[in-house]
């Protein structure tokens, strides 16, 4: 089992699921959390001008436009995703030796749930120590 | 061979009860398995490619986490 950052995610989404995540994919074993999925929905309109998704995406026509911000963000059933209701008396039980904030404390927490590896696109040294930890394992995607 | 993970008790009596919760609530209910195929259309996954390959998404986060500590990369 395997929970990926929002950048993996979205490199799913568009299709192209990178090696660490096409092989879970196949066995429905692929979380991401609410913040990442959260995250990513911010960053498709953050910044201005071509800088921003959404106004790239201004160069679609208008169905295929609607498709797209649709298809972005909603999580689909091959994604899974845990409540904080069931997560955040775990976050608040995490014990680690740095301080974390919310994105990296409900990681830690679903992947203790699901006995799951937490899979980034970029090094997080707060997360990497945290899993450390925690013994949960922690690995950046190829 | 399984390896034995030395945690805390407490926190492993925590993490049963949120396993049993979420059960409980259906929220354990697995990912569908057998692949995935993107709902994206074919020209908005280019132009998703494009803004992650030229660094648009980190320039995104970069703005995101200036506003909100609690979603950034620690």
């Amino acid at each position: 089992m395997i929970i990926i950052d929002d950048q993996l995610l979205l490199d799913a989404l568009s299709g192209r699921a990178v090696n660490a995540v096409a092989d879970p994919f196949e066995r429905g074993e692929v979380f991401t959390t609410g913040c990442w999925y959260y995250r990513l929905g911010r960053a498709v309109n953050a910044g201005a001008g071509t800088g921003s998704l959404s106004r790239r995406f201004e160069a679609l026509d208008p169905p295929t436009r609607a498709r797209a911000l649709r298809a972005l963000d909603e999580l689909p059933d091959q994604i899974g995703l845990l409540s904080l209701r069931g997560l955040v008396p775990v976050m608040r039980a995490l014990r680690v030796r740095r301080p974390l904030n919310m994105l990296n404390a409900e990681a830690l927490a679903a992947a203790l749930v699901l006995d799951a590896s937490v899979v980034v696109t970029t090094d997080s040294p707060l997360l990497r120590s945290g899993a450390a930890d925690l013994e949960v394992h922690y690995q950046l995607a190829d | 061979m399984a390896t034995t993970k030395h945690r805390d008790p407490e926190l492993e009596a925590i993490v049963g009860r949120a396993r049993a919760r979420l059960a409980a609530d259906g929220d354990f209910r697995p990912p569908r398995a057998g692949g995935f195929t993107s709902a994206l259309p074919i020209e908005a996954q280019e132009i998703v490619h494009d803004w992650l390959d030229d660094g648009g998404y980190e320039r995104a986060l970069e703005l995101i986490t200036s506003q909100d500590p609690d979603l950034a990369n620690q």
